[in-house]
């Protein structure tokens, strides 16, 4: 490991919350999940399909009394008024509370229950942040009371550039990722995620949020537009439960994500989810000793140390986008020489949902054991003691992380399990859809070696970084 | 008919494959159970280098000379000018073992064992040694604590 003037142990969002981090897998277990990975890969080259199965995600609604139980008016208040009333404490305790990250509620709330947790509670339960949703609350409700005072909705004063498509949502979560990975990166004595950063990170949000559902119309921008409506609900299309027309229905697990990547900037919001995770893994292991060279050149190059580190990280971070993206290309690119009736663009969005699955195991890979650790101070301490300056508001405030709680083995077997279970469904997908738009099953299987290859390598890649962890 | 052949092909060759990985790899790791093995049973060994790079730089400060035999044994950590003397450490431990070290620092501090919670604090130009049972498996940062500078990285293994 690198020593002399770079800060070593770069201290990314789970170093500055958690005490315990990763120990590498194992090469026997790297063995193993190569080879069932390969295995895996092989069975459904030859089990293949020939009709697509979840093109058509079979949605039926359940009995009006159980989505009425779920969806009505009531619940949809309640539920908006809890995201209303968790967005003020974060905004609170941000300003308020310690400025040490760890025993603030607004970071452990921010970063990990609500950006880790919903993504969870999206892919199990469908889109719930829909309903807790602060920003959605607030814009229907002055919709509501603009309503009953005018006697009827305004149209938005402007038409949402529809060729945009997901793109403002791309951009908002790569400026989220990169004040949680690059800016927020600690071991200096300046920390960057400190929780006062965090409100008024969430202050600007929310004011830039309501401009844009001012003049765009809600509904339209929480589509397209707003960040995390558009990050959970990719995640959400995972999930077998849907509301359409205020009606809870059921539907095929998987087959939601086969209508999702129509809009443009779809396949880059997939490929900025597999990126950042990548880039977050990387830093701590793979990446560890290339970026510290950049930094001691920068550094060398008269730059602070607070400067050279989030100008190194920053440049990292772009490179791993380029990587994952250009994997990605150079796999579709081979796909399109199979027929040459789809341009490889189109293909691209084609293809991308297939690499829905292979995002989240990235994420439960690399954040289920944060996840573990720090949701025991989010519902002890951190409840408890929001602002952390000693208060005991449930009688919890006592309480700690158990580190003990899971093993090391159990992490790890959590870990390639989830990133095989990824690439299996990745591959279901894929072959789904290549029956579906080649027709020709002979033209389908072709195609799918290019993308198995592909997945191979992403799933290689997720294995890698493991192996890399924390060394 | 012929799609089964095809089938049955792919599927010898997927376990062919598997196995010829799987026992490549783990080849690979048996040769590294075998130095795995001994870095465990001499815990101490690894940070040999580091301690001794930090012992001859504080050398130069005068006084190190007599504190040879202890460092050999239990890994020491040396903060000059409130900076850890050769970067920052890794030390591994079996789960069962003692997670020992020692922190010899030239400014009052605080030195934090993150995840197992231990907190010791140091007197500046005095010494501080750590003797935790590694219960806990995973990877911990010691730091000190209040300057938010990290001396070294615990590895705790499975035993």
């Amino acid at each position: 490991m690198p020593g002399g003037l770079f800060p070593d142990a770069l201290l990314p969002i789970g170093h500055a919350l958690v005490g315990r981090q990763d120990l590498p897998i194992p090469e026997w277990l790297f063995a193993w999940g190569a080879s069932l990975v390969l295995i895996v890969s092989f069975v459904a080259l030859s089990v293949a399909w020939h009709r697509a199965r979840f093109e058509d995600d079979g949605w039926r609604p359940l009995g009006p009394a159980v989505s009425r139980a779920v969806v009505n008016p009531v619940t949809e208040t309640v539920a908006g008024l809890v995201g209303l009333f968790l967005l003020a404490v974060v905004v609170w305790s941000g300003l308020q509370g310690t400025e040490a990250p760890d025993r603030n509620f607004s970071v452990t709330f921010v970063f990990v229950t609500a950006w880790l947790g919903l993504v969870v509670a999206s892919v199990l339960l469908g889109d719930v942040f829909r309903a807790f949703n602060p920003w959605r609350a607030v814009a229907r409700a002055s919709g509501g009371v603009f309503k009953l005072v005018a006697g009827q909705s305004p149209p938005p004063p402007l038409r949402y550039p529809e060729r945009l498509g997901r793109w403002p949502a791309v951009v908002a979560i790569l400026a989220f990722v990169w004040f949680e990975l690059v800016y927020g990166q600690s071991g200096f004595q300046t920390v960057g995620l400190t929780p006062n950063s965090v409100a008024v990170a969430t202050l600007a949000y929310t004011a830039y949020t309501f401009v844009a559902t001012a003049l765009f119309g809600s509904e339209r921008w929480l589509d397209r537009g707003e960040a995390f409506s558009v990050y959970f609900g990719m995640f959400s299309r995972l999930a077998p439960f849907e509301v359409r027309e205020g009606r809870l229905g059921v539907r095929k697990w998987l087959a939601g994500t086969t209508s999702w990547v129509a809009a443009p900037g779809s396949v880059a919001l997939v490929l900025l989810t597999i990126g950042a995770t990548t880039f977050d893994g990387g830093s701590e292991g793979a990446l560890a000793d290339p970026i510290s060279s950049v930094f001691d050149w920068l550094r060398d190059a008269g730059l602070g140390p607070v400067a050279a580190l989030r100008a190194s990280n920053t440049l990292f971070l772009a490179l791993t986008l380029a990587f994952v993206a250009g994997l990605f290309w150079a796999g579709i690119y081979g796909m399109h020489t199979v027929k040459a009736a789809f341009s490889t663009r189109r293909l691209g969005s084609l293809f991308a949902h297939a690499f829905i699955p292979i995002a989240l195991a990235y994420l439960v890979a690399h954040y289920f054991s944060l996840v573990v650790f720090q949701e025991q101070a989010q519902f002890t301490y951190l409840l408890s003691d929001p602002l952390g300056e000693g208060k005991d508001y449930f009688g919890t405030a006592g309480g700690g992380i158990d580190y003990g709680l899971i093993s090391a083995t159990a992490v790890w077997y959590v870990q390639v399990a989830v990133l095989v279970i990824g690439h299996v469904t990745a591959l279901v997908l894929g072959h789904d859809r290549a029956i579906k738009i080649y027709g020709d099953t002979r033209l389908a299987a072709r195609s799918q070696y290019w993308m198995l290859a592909l997945m191979v390598a992403f799933t290689s890649l997720g294995l890698y970084l493991l192996s890399q962890a924390n060394q | 008919m012929q799609s089964s052949t095809r089938n049955l092909a792919i599927g010898a060759a997927a376990v062919v494959l598997a196995v010829v990985l799987f026992v490549v790899l783990q080849g690979g790791d048996d040769n590294d159970d075998g130095g795995a093995a001994t870095t465990t049973t001499t815990s101490a060994q690894p940070a040999e280098p580091d301690a001794g790079g930090g012992n001859g730089a504080t050398g130069g400060n005068g006084g190190g000379g007599g504190q040879e035999p202890p460092a050999a044994e239990v890994a020491k950590i040396v903060v000059r000018n409130g900076q850890p003397v050769g970067g920052v450490q890794e030390l591994e431990f079996a789960k069962g073992d003692t997670i020992r070290f020692v922190v010899a620092s030239d400014v009052a501090e605080e030195v934090h064992l993150h995840g197992y919670d231990v907190a010791k604090d140091v007197e500046a130009g005095g010494r501080v040694s750590f003797d935790v049972s590694a219960t806990i498996e995973g990877v911990f940062e010691v730091e000190l604590e209040h300057s938010v500078v990290p001396l070294a990285e615990i590895a705790v293994t499975p035993g």
